[in-house]
């Protein structure tokens, strides 16, 4: 029996029905009993289906919306209640600060940092912490040995030096007993 | 064969039960662990509420009952007087001075709640009396927002002694002790900070330690000792201590406040109350609490704000 010969567009056309019919049979695999089909047909259930018998909903009531005013850096103040910020932003404008009821941007903000009058505001605030971190303990104690040091004549390194324990010689040693 | 069969029959360690289920005529069945489970009744203990923070700030500032009519609450201010300073008859006199607090200070009460709407079906096949629970649910929604009313007010004190990314130091303390003391705050003051602003490497315990790598005290009675030995102190360098985790952190930090009582004030309409109806259309019944208060900044000058990082 003669091969019949198939031109190139009864071909194309057979190749588009046979993936026609893969795919169909794709939307519903049978036969396919793996763990990843099981899965997936369990979230599908889960997600389609809904079941609130097991909930309880707590809802909040309230009979005014707060609102939160932000400073040019980004920094919130609030939420406050409607009356409240407004109150506040008429003090801080009072005090030349300048408050606004919307956030600003990354680019706002980043743009804000480069300005005179921001670089003015962080040059008074690393003033005010120098002269405030000077306070915590580190430091202290150098300076109280510095001091004694002045006074005795002694250097600081000896007075606050402590050995360690792997350091310290027992009496036999010091004396050399055996 | 039969020689083997014969000697473990002789043995006697074997019987015919253990000949035939060695030759496979019988199998020894053993129940299923499935059939077990499925016997076994599952115990469910009482349910755990997740834990929020209380009711922190309210008793520290000034309460004011507000009932009858009205919704907003004013405090007017009266400016004080001050004498002349020049010795001259004429100049003797009292004049008014110049006000430190802005007046008035106006509270806006409303309504604040929240409901639960518990499904008839939950609460007959739940062990837990969950109207109990959707109560203590509703309780806590209550208290909790009014905690943040009154802490998001602390960013609106005018005067901040930290900043961002800036660590606690004894000087903050000394300088917003100085602030309240300079605008006549009366005693107690008290400190609010985020817990991670007491409690981390950077916050208020760090420093009372002595060195950097040994915990240390400075000796019996003092606040470095009752952070060694407690890991809390009641007072600090003249200020209540209080932990209120309430307080909102962005980016590893937060304002909390060091206050005297007059710095905020919380005015109250109507205390808590719940009413309980039913909701037949969706089987369920809905329990809800309300509360209407207001707050507001009473005496500007009698707060200042704390803002420090936590790490």
């Amino acid at each position: 029996m003669a091969k019949k010969k198939f031109t190139r567009t009864e071909l194309e056309t057979q190749v588009g029905e046979l993936q026609e019919q893969i795919n169909a049979q794709a939307t519903i695999p049978s036969g396919d009993g793996t763990m990843d089909r099981y899965m997936k047909e369990i979230n599908d259930i889960n997600k389609k289906g809904r079941v609130d018998s097991n909930k309880i909903q707590v809802i909040e009531i309230t009979d005014h919306k707060n609102i939160s005013l932000w400073t040019k850096a980004g920094k919130r103040i609030g939420p406050l209640h409607p009356h409240n910020a407004r109150k506040t932003f008429e003090l801080f404008w009072n005090m030349k600060i300048q408050l606004s009821a919307t956030q600003p941007t990354p680019e706002q903000i980043e743009a804000y940092k480069k300005t005179s009058e921001y670089k003015k505001i962080m040059e008074a605030l690393a003033r005010s912490r120098a002269i405030k971190d000077k306070s915590r303990k580190s430091g202290q104690m150098e300076k109280l040995t510095a001091a004694i040091a002045r006074l005795t004549g002694v250097k600081p390194e000896e007075i606050s030096n402590v050995f360690k324990a792997h350091d310290v010689k027992t009496l036999s040693d010091t004396h050399n007993l055996k | 064969m039969f020689e083997l069969l014969a000697y473990l029959l002789t043995s006697r360690k074997f019987n015919i039960m253990h000949i035939f289920a060695l030759l496979g005529w019988i199998k020894c069945v053993d129940t299923t662990v499935s059939s077990l489970t499925e016997a076994v009744p599952t115990i469910v203990a009482s349910a755990l509420l997740e834990l929020e923070e209380g009711d922190v700030v309210r008793p520290l500032v000034a309460q004011v009952p507000f009932p009858g009519a009205g919704v907003v609450h004013n405090t007017p201010f009266i400016q004080k007087l001050t004498s002349e300073a020049d010795d001259a008859l004429t100049a003797q006199a009292l004049d008014a001075g110049t006000s430190d607090e802005t007046s008035p200070s106006a509270a806006t009460v409303g309504v604040h709640g929240g409901y639960v709407q518990l499904k008839e079906i939950a609460q007959l096949a739940t062990l837990d009396d969950m109207a109990a629970v959707a109560g203590m649910l509703v309780g806590q929604c209550v208290v909790t927002r009014r905690d943040l009313d009154l802490v998001t007010l602390f960013a609106s004190l005018t005067t901040n002694q930290g900043a961002a990314a800036t660590n606690i130091a004894p000087a903050d303390l000394y300088d917003a002790y100085g602030s309240l003391r300079l605008y006549f705050s009366p005693l107690p003051y008290h400190l609010i900070l985020h817990p991670q602003q007491i409690w981390s490497s950077v916050g208020l315990i760090s420093l009372f330690d002595n060195s950097a790598d040994a915990i240390q005290t400075q000796g019996p009675g003092t606040v470095g000792e009752d952070f060694a030995r407690y890991g809390y102190a009641g007072m600090a360098l003249g200020f209540n201590l209080w932990a209120d985790a309430n307080i909102v952190l962005t980016s590893y930090n937060g304002s909390g406040a060091a206050i005297s009582r007059q710095a905020i004030k919380y005015v109250q309409k109507r205390g808590f109350r719940i009413d309980i109806e039913g909701d037949a259309a969706n089987v369920a019944t809905k329990i809800v609490g309300t509360e209407i208060w207001g707050e507001a900044i009473l005496r500007n000058k009698h707060g200042n704000e704390m803002q420090f990082d936590t790490v």
